[in-house]
């Protein structure tokens, strides 16, 4: 599903150049429920950036479902995040001003190919799955933070993408609700055969994961499940 | 899509009203603003139609196309019409709605107490009221139509001539060469043109015979017909009364026929130039609007870089983006500007009944009292151009939002 082949990504900080990560190799296959476990500053949420195509790489190739993603023009990118990757921030990023129904049905509404009929189909089925029947028509300030990841979880499965990613999605939840997040991206990871990749540095969430990728100063320095 | 739009709109009232302020005081300023210059304009206009040119002009074919308000139109006993063609004319196109009047104009001199002053003569055939109009007595009456060697002068004429209501001047004769003074003339009244003398228009009107003594035509000539439309004051156009001529077996190889708009010379120029003022002020009252609204914008672009980066994030494009920024901003922009509209409009209106009475230097371009006019067709636009206004600040901020890395935008700060 996602081959990384020695992608290097550097940063410019003041007069300074940053080499936040040196030469990544890594392969994720389809289906994998996985985590890029690291302290803060080791590089994975730059390295999810650059998986889910927020980035480019500085050098090296980065592959998707078979296709080089690190070339493709910004237009083809925005087709890929839309239809290939579903993503899940630590803030929830949540839209302010749309209920739960509406903030989930987002990404549908540029799918032109999705009928109006397919895409309340959709809706209410992820909004059930993630367990948010009865608040779909809330505000996400009306929500408690467990409550806002479900939303963000199924807004990032209703457009069905074969790679979900997560970056750090149970950093601001506390532990019970956190493991009640994981578990669910887990079960749906079985019942809608998608891909998870997330970061933590939580060991409570890495034990939850299939494979465990250990990054440390832009290296992975070893791994759990290979 | 334009949901987000719709509902940030009503989540950043602040935001939206700080916007919504701008563009509906503009919008208020410009309905104001553009009702009291179109009022000037109108206002100079009647009093040119009124005091100097009538609305259409019919002169012999042989007249110079001098305009009629500069003194340097030197009409001579060479270009006239006959008495008994400008008398059939003048009954034949005179209606109840038109006013047809024979007319004397030339350039002479005035003297008085040893000074001279050059002034433009008009001669007027009748008692009517379109010239009391646009000249304000200060002093005296005006014109007795069935008496002869009477004038009435500006005060400016007056205080350099050194004369008052009762006193007599003296006129320069066109039929003398070279011109000199032969007969007087009675000042029976002193006033002004309204709304032209700052303009320096210097005639002075007598009745037509005197007119006709001092330029030397004996036998009834005349240098014009003026045509007074009275059922439509700003009537300009010339084609109907060229085909009443040509039925009287009048064509232009014998008679000309003109407008006010291009008799008007120098007087419509500064109705221009006044116009040309206001374009300037709304210029650059928009041109504020629009950087303020800019940098509004950008504020708001930045406030939501990570909604935007969102967005971005699950798939929305640039396009996208923009769209939806731009459409927020419209509609805020539609909303003030309607209610700008409203509230202008209804300024305009609710003062357009009570009469403005003003002083100088207002007074001079005003008239010493004025009625605004509110016209909602000629304000309509400013709805057009404050939603262009609106999509014009919206735009640098939206792309340079949306051009933003989605990594970055998505960066908290």
């Amino acid at each position: 599903m996602i081959v990384i082949k020695n992608v290097t990504k550097d940063y410019r900080l003041g007069e300074t150049d940053i080499r936040a990560l040196r030469g990544i190799n890594l392969q994720i296959d389809k289906g994998d429920f996985s985590t890029i476990a690291g302290a803060s500053g080791s590089g994975k949420s730059t390295l999810l950036n650059l998986i889910g195509c927020l980035d480019r790489p500085t050098s090296g190739e980065i592959w998707i479902g078979g296709t080089q993603v690190n070339i493709m023009t910004e237009r083809q990118l925005d087709q890929l995040r839309l239809r290939t990757i579903g993503f899940i921030f630590q803030s929830f990023n949540l839209i302010p001003v749309l209920n739960v129904y509406e903030n989930v049905e987002l990404p549908l509404l540029i799918m032109k190919e999705v009928s109006t009929a397919e895409r309340k189909k959709r809706v209410n089925h992820f909004i059930e799955a993630v367990g948010l029947q009865d608040f779909a028509q809330r505000k996400p300030s009306e929500l408690s933070g467990g409550q806002r990841q479900r939303v963000a979880v199924a807004r990032a499965l209703v457009t069905k993408p074969q790679l979900v990613l997560a970056d750090e999605p149970t950093a601001n939840l506390d532990s019970k609700t956190a493991i009640e997040i994981i578990d669910l991206m887990k079960h749906i990871r079985s019942s809608e055969n998608t891909t998870f990749v997330f970061s933590t540095h939580d060991p409570k969430i890495m034990e939850r994961a299939d494979k465990v990728l250990h990054i440390e100063d832009g290296v992975i320095i070893g791994g759990k499940g290979d | 899509m334009f949901r987000i739009s719709f509902r940030n709109m009503f989540q950043n009232k602040g935001r939206s009203l700080m916007i919504g302020f701008f563009v509906m005081f503009a919008t208020i300023l410009y309905i104001v603003f553009s009702s009291f210059v179109s009022t000037m304009r109108s206002g100079m206009e009647d009093k040119i139609i009124q005091a100097v040119t009538g609305n259409l002009q019919i002169r012999p074919a042989s007249a110079t196309d001098v305009d009629m308000v500069t003194l340097k139109h030197q009409a001579d006993s060479k270009s006239f019409m006959e008495d008994a063609q400008s008398k059939q004319i003048v009954s034949e196109i005179g209606s109840e709605d038109e006013l047809a009047v024979r007319r004397v104009r030339f350039s002479t001199i005035l003297t008085a107490n040893g000074v001279k002053y050059p002034v433009t003569l008009v001669g007027l055939d009748q008692d009517f009221p379109e010239y009391k109009q646009a000249f304000k007595l200060t002093d005296g009456r005006y014109l007795d139509g069935s008496a002869e060697g009477e004038t009435l002068l500006t005060t400016t004429q007056a205080t350099k001539l050194g004369v008052k209501v009762g006193d007599s001047i003296e006129v320069y004769s066109m039929k003398l060469d070279p011109p000199a003074p032969d007969g007087k003339l009675k000042v029976v009244g002193i006033g002004d043109f309204e709304m032209l003398s700052m303009f320096g228009y210097s005639a002075a009107y007598t009745q037509l015979s005197s007119a006709q003594h001092f330029i030397g035509f004996e036998h009834g000539e005349v240098s014009e017909i003026i045509v007074y439309d009275r059922a439509n004051p700003k009537a300009g156009d010339t084609s109907q009364l060229q085909n009443k001529l040509h039925g009287l077996g009048i064509t232009a190889s014998d008679v000309k026929v003109s407008a006010w708009k291009d008799m008007g010379g120098f007087i419509m120029g500064g109705v221009t130039l006044y116009k040309a003022l206001f374009f300037a002020f709304i210029f650059i009252l928009l041109f504020i609007t629009c950087i303020l609204l800019m940098n509004l914008i950008l504020m708001i672009a930045m406030e939501r870089r990570q909604e935007i980066g969102t967005l971005r994030a699950i798939g929305f494009s640039r396009n996208n983006i923009i769209l939806i920024f731009i459409a927020e901003i419209l509609l805020i922009c539609l909303f003030s500007n309607l209610a700008g509209f409203v509230v202008g409009s209804g300024i305009v209106v609710a003062i357009s009944h009570i009469a403005i009475h003003t002083m100088p230097p207002l007074a001079y371009i005003m008239g010493t009292e004025f009625f605004i006019q509110y016209h909602a067709i000629q304000v309509l636009p400013i709805i057009g151009i404050m939603l262009g206004i609106g999509l014009l600040s919206s735009l640098i901020p939206s792309f340079r939002i949306s051009s933003l890395k989605p990594v970055e935008a998505l960066k908290e700060e």
